[in-house]
């Protein structure tokens, strides 16, 4: 998959990756259990940090949609979907967008209970 | 004057047209006459030993290398004969033959190639070393094995004298838009599952070889045969999966289980990007192919990057989506970007 990086943007380099990481999972380029470009060729493919693409990987595996093999690289985890990255990008939007509005941690649990019920 | 132009250009046209066609059927001729080349052997060999024939030759060999079986001499001459001389007729009718395709020509001269080669230096090993050593069954076929097995490869000179089959492939027009300060690069796992079924074909073989020495406890006596075997599937599992790699350095091609470099093109040493429809015909096989002037990663059937460098070898891999590469690499040659210093670098 291509991967494109603009120095000149406000977003991090590292946040670039991960999002294009997820692009190519959603338009189907990656495919679940494929591996990752190794975090030190892709930094020099890119001509980044290494420890740049190492925060992006390791953002994406907390956020559960890459898995990190001790001494095998990174990996697309097998049970993750486009839906899923989907419902990911959503749910990071909404968090983005309720503590723009200075709401809590119940609060959002609160609207998204409400959300389900409805 | 305009009227005389034309007339001059194709005239012109005619005579390229003409030279073409000629040309071709000169390279065709040639590889026919190639084809002559294992029966010349045979007779010239023949008319040479005709009055120190014995009248059984060594024709089979043991593992050990002796030879363990005879045949009557005139029926391995006739053997060699019909071979040889049916390959050679063959190739006449192949060359004149208006109705053959260029690629089912080249095929054809490939495969009449082989046999006339295996036809030729079965011959003159088993009748040389018969001479040589006075009796069949002291006949050791030692290193001459190598001859034998490299008469399989005659095959190639006729397949390589044939015309070339002309190559589907379009240039690459099209660029990705960078901004300023942006830059791309682009990466892929390939995995070639003509590889997977050749580790599993070669790791049956090797059990079915060296698992009744290791019971029977005579493993050591084979350590070699072992080690290669071994490396042998080590070298084609290399080939499984396959990183492939376009950014400003280049193209390259490296093994994503061993982590060894295949193959790398730099840069500066790109002249022409095309995408392709890949025939394996067309590029000697599946697999890893190299031929002169050329090589390519074959791993099916289908869409393909074909890069050409400056000093006008190709290179072919199969790719699902080999226009996204040769765009990139042709943006960031024309660009001069990889001749830039990263303005990110060491960038958080």
């Amino acid at each position: 998959m291509l991967f494109v990086v603009n120095a000149a943007l406000t977003v991090s380099l590292a946040e670039q990756i991960a999002v294009q990481v997820r692009s190519g999972i959603v338009n189907g380029e990656l495919k679940p259990g494929e591996r990752l470009p190794p975090a030190r060729d892709l930094a020099k493919s890119l001509r980044v940090n290494m420890h740049t693409v190492l925060r992006a990987y390791a953002q994406l595996r907390d956020d559960e949609v890459i898995e990190m093999r001790q001494g095998r690289g990174a990996f697309v985890r097998p049970d993750v979907g486009p839906g899923l990255i989907r419902v990911s990008e959503l749910a990071a939007q909404l968090m983005r967008e309720a503590r723009k509005l200075g709401l809590t941690q119940r609060d959002i649990m609160r609207l998204i209970q409400r959300g389900g019920t409805t | 004057m305009s009227d005389k132009s034309v007339s001059d250009k194709s005239v012109s046209d005619k005579s390229v047209s003409d030279k073409s066609v000629s040309a071709e059927m000169t390279r065709r001729l040639l590889a026919a006459v190639s084809l002559w080349v294992p029966a010349l052997v045979v007779i010239v060999s023949w008319w040479a030993w005709r009055n120190r024939l014995p009248t059984e030759l060594a024709s089979h060999w043991s593992s050990l290398g002796r030879a363990d079986d005879t045949m009557a001499t005139g029926t391995v001459l006739f053997v060699a004969f019909a071979l040889t001389g049916v390959t050679a007729v063959a190739g006449v009718v192949m060359a004149l033959w208006p109705g053959l395709s260029v690629r089912d020509r080249r095929g054809g001269f490939f495969i009449m190639g082989l046999l006339g080669g295996i036809g030729a230096a079965s011959w003159v090993l088993s009748a040389g070393l018969t001479i040589q050593a006075g009796d069949p069954y002291e006949v050791v076929l030692g290193p001459w094995l190598i001859v034998l097995l490299a008469s399989t490869c005659y095959g190639l000179i006729p397949s390589l004298i044939s015309p070339k089959p002309q190559i589907e492939a379009t240039d690459i027009q099209g660029r990705i838009t960078f901004a300023p300060r942006e830059t791309g690069a682009w990466s892929q796992t390939i995995t070639g599952n003509i590889f997977v079924w050749a580790t599993i074909v070669l790791v049956a073989l090797g059990g079915v070889i060296y698992a009744p020495m290791v019971v029977d406890g005579r493993i050591r006596g084979e350590f070699f045969g072992l080690a290669t075997m071994t490396a042998a599937v080590l070298l084609v599992a290399s080939f499984i999966r396959l990183r492939v790699t376009a950014d400003w350095r280049g193209l390259r091609v490296a093994s994503a289980m061993l982590r060894i470099p295949l193959k790398r093109i730099r840069m500066k040493n790109i002249d022409l990007l095309e995408a392709g429809d890949l025939r394996p015909a067309e590029w000697g096989g599946w697999g890893y192919r190299i031929m002169p002037g050329r090589s390519a990663l074959i791993l099916r059937k289908g869409p393909g990057l074909i890069v050409t460098t400056t000093n006008q070898k190709q290179f072919a891999i199969t790719l699902d989506d080999p226009e996204t590469p040769a765009a990139l690499l042709a943006t960031l040659r024309d660009e001069g970007l990889s001749a830039l210093p990263a303005a990110q670098e060491g960038q958080p």
